[in-house]
């Protein structure tokens, strides 16, 4: 039993470290750069204006920040979301700072404000934002209306300049907010609509969590309800655009079978993985040669420097 | 092999999508790009005959320049007024704005340029830097139209 003891004690303390290290990045992104989610999708929106006012589009900054933090994407899946995006930083600590009031109301993970079909319908709402936007910059008319976006509120605010921003986006905001206290990422996981246009993306399978589903305990689901956009880490599943690779999954597993990169030990044999539980005495052999969870420090600390290397070049 | 296609077709799909969206984009662009520099022509023509011929809206030609507030400060704007036309506009100064969203806000000038105003609409998602060059601008014409001469005016002292 002890061992068993030392084992979900190191896991908590690995959690406790991963966790602490995720807002040390957000925190740093945020104070760097807090607009940078806003600069992207102002890619997107020129685009479409542009092909609206039958206009090329040129590699202006807002494009050049767009296809750079796109790439990023496709290499590293949506670390930026996860761990760099000044609005999804926000909602973290919205919801962090709201914990203890939804413990009283009895809002837990395990009793969740929304249903998951729900929550995954709604989790299609940010397409509809997306295209509406889309189609409102096509028709030349975003402008008439882009007054009201919540983001320009959010950036009148970081800049301390809140004059000219319409009361409508601050109310706008503020309803957004609200929402942020009650479901984690509730403005990433339902409304963001560059999050849609990153949910499109292919990302390459080296940087998807994963999880070894024969080995998983029956009935778990654990990473699904650690995950804050209630995605399971199975790359090819349709939801799995969804993923804000923040690795809470593989935090969250106590089997310890979620992670980035799995190559098994070919001398382990197959039968000790079963019998792996708590019982089993004899050392086997190493089950893995390599294994990356993608949650350890060095490794989200590469991702990170990646990403703001990139911001710092083309921001 | 099959099964594997199979297993990952969200990721092939999304594959393609992404590049076909690519195509198309870039395929517009060039194509809309031969498009407008021929229309550019045609009109540069119409219009250098026009203005040879009236003179325009603003009273006094010259250099003059205006200095309002922008997203992290302020921005100054240089306006030339020319036969009592806007010739050209230009951001001189802007030393607190952050690049992309005053390079994305300097494209109002074209739009200026075009409907001789200053009063334009502000370029979307650079609202603030977009209100310091049209301020600016609306500064340095109003000097223009108050008579005083050309060069370097500081549109301060008409506040």
């Amino acid at each position: 039993m002890a061992k068993i003891k030392t084992k979900a004690l190191a896991r908590h303390r690995r959690l406790i470290l991963d966790r602490g290290v995720r807002w040390a990045v957000q925190i740093a992104f945020f104070i760097a750069f807090p607009a940078v989610f806003s600069a992207a999708f102002n890619g997107v929106k020129y685009a479409f204006t542009q092909i609206g006012a039958m206009q090329p589009i040129e590699l202006s900054a807002f494009i050049v920040t767009l296809a750079a933090v796109l790439a990023f994407t496709v290499v590293f899946g949506r670390f930026f979301c996860g761990y760099a995006c000044a609005f999804g930083t926000l909602g973290d600590a919205l919801f962090a700072l709201f914990s203890p009031v939804r413990k009283k109301l009895g809002i837990s993970v395990r009793k969740p404000i929304l249903p998951p079909k729900l929550q995954r319908a709604l989790q299609l709402l940010k397409y509809l934002v997306l295209v509406v936007i889309c189609g409102l910059c096509v028709a030349g008319s975003w402008s008439s209306v882009s007054g009201y976006s919540p983001w320009t509120a959010f950036a009148g605010i970081i800049a301390g300049n809140v004059d000219g921003v319409a009361a409508g986006a601050f109310a706008i905001l503020g309803a957004i907010a609200l929402g942020m206290l009650f479901v984690e990422r509730f403005f990433c996981q339902f409304l963001c609509p560059l999050g849609a246009v990153f949910s499109l993306l292919p990302v390459l399978p080296l940087s998807a969590f994963r999880r070894d589903t024969a080995r998983c305990a029956k009935g778990c689901g654990l990473c699904k309800r650690s995950c804050p956009v209630s995605v399971h880490p199975d790359p090819d599943a349709l939801a799995a655009g969804e993923c804000i690779s923040c690795g809470r999954c593989a935090d969250g597993c106590p089997l310890e079978n979620v992670a980035v990169l799995r190559v098994p030990n070919p001398s382990a044999s197959a039968t000790s993985n079963l019998a792996e539980a708590p019982s089993a005495k004899k050392a086997p052999a190493k089950e893995y040669l390599v294994r990356l969870r993608g949650t350890e420090v060095p490794l989200v600390l590469i991702k990170a420097a990646a990403l703001f290397a990139l911001c710092w070049l083309f921001i | 092999m099959l099964n594997l296609l199979m297993r990952k077709r969200n990721l092939i799909a999304k594959t393609a999508n992404v590049a076909i969206i690519g195509t198309l984009a870039v395929g517009f662009s060039l194509w809309a790009a031969d498009a407008n520099a021929a229309d550019a022509m045609v009109q540069k023509q119409i219009q250098d005959a026009e203005r040879a011929a009236t003179r325009g809206p603003y009273a006094v030609d010259g250099v003059f320049t205006g200095t309002a507030q922008g997203y992290g400060g302020p921005v100054t704007t240089q306006v030339t007024v020319k036969d009592g036309y806007i010739d050209a506009v230009q951001v001189v100064d802007a030393p607190n704005e952050d690049g992309p969203y005053l390079e994305q806000a300097v494209k109002l000038i074209d739009d200026m340029l075009a409907k001789q105003t200053p009063n334009v609409d502000t370029v979307s998602g650079a609202t603030f830097s977009s209100a310091g060059i049209i301020n600016g601008a609306v500064q340095a014409l109003e000097a223009s139209n108050s008579g005083q001469t050309g060069a370097t005016t500081s549109a301060e002292d008409g506040e």
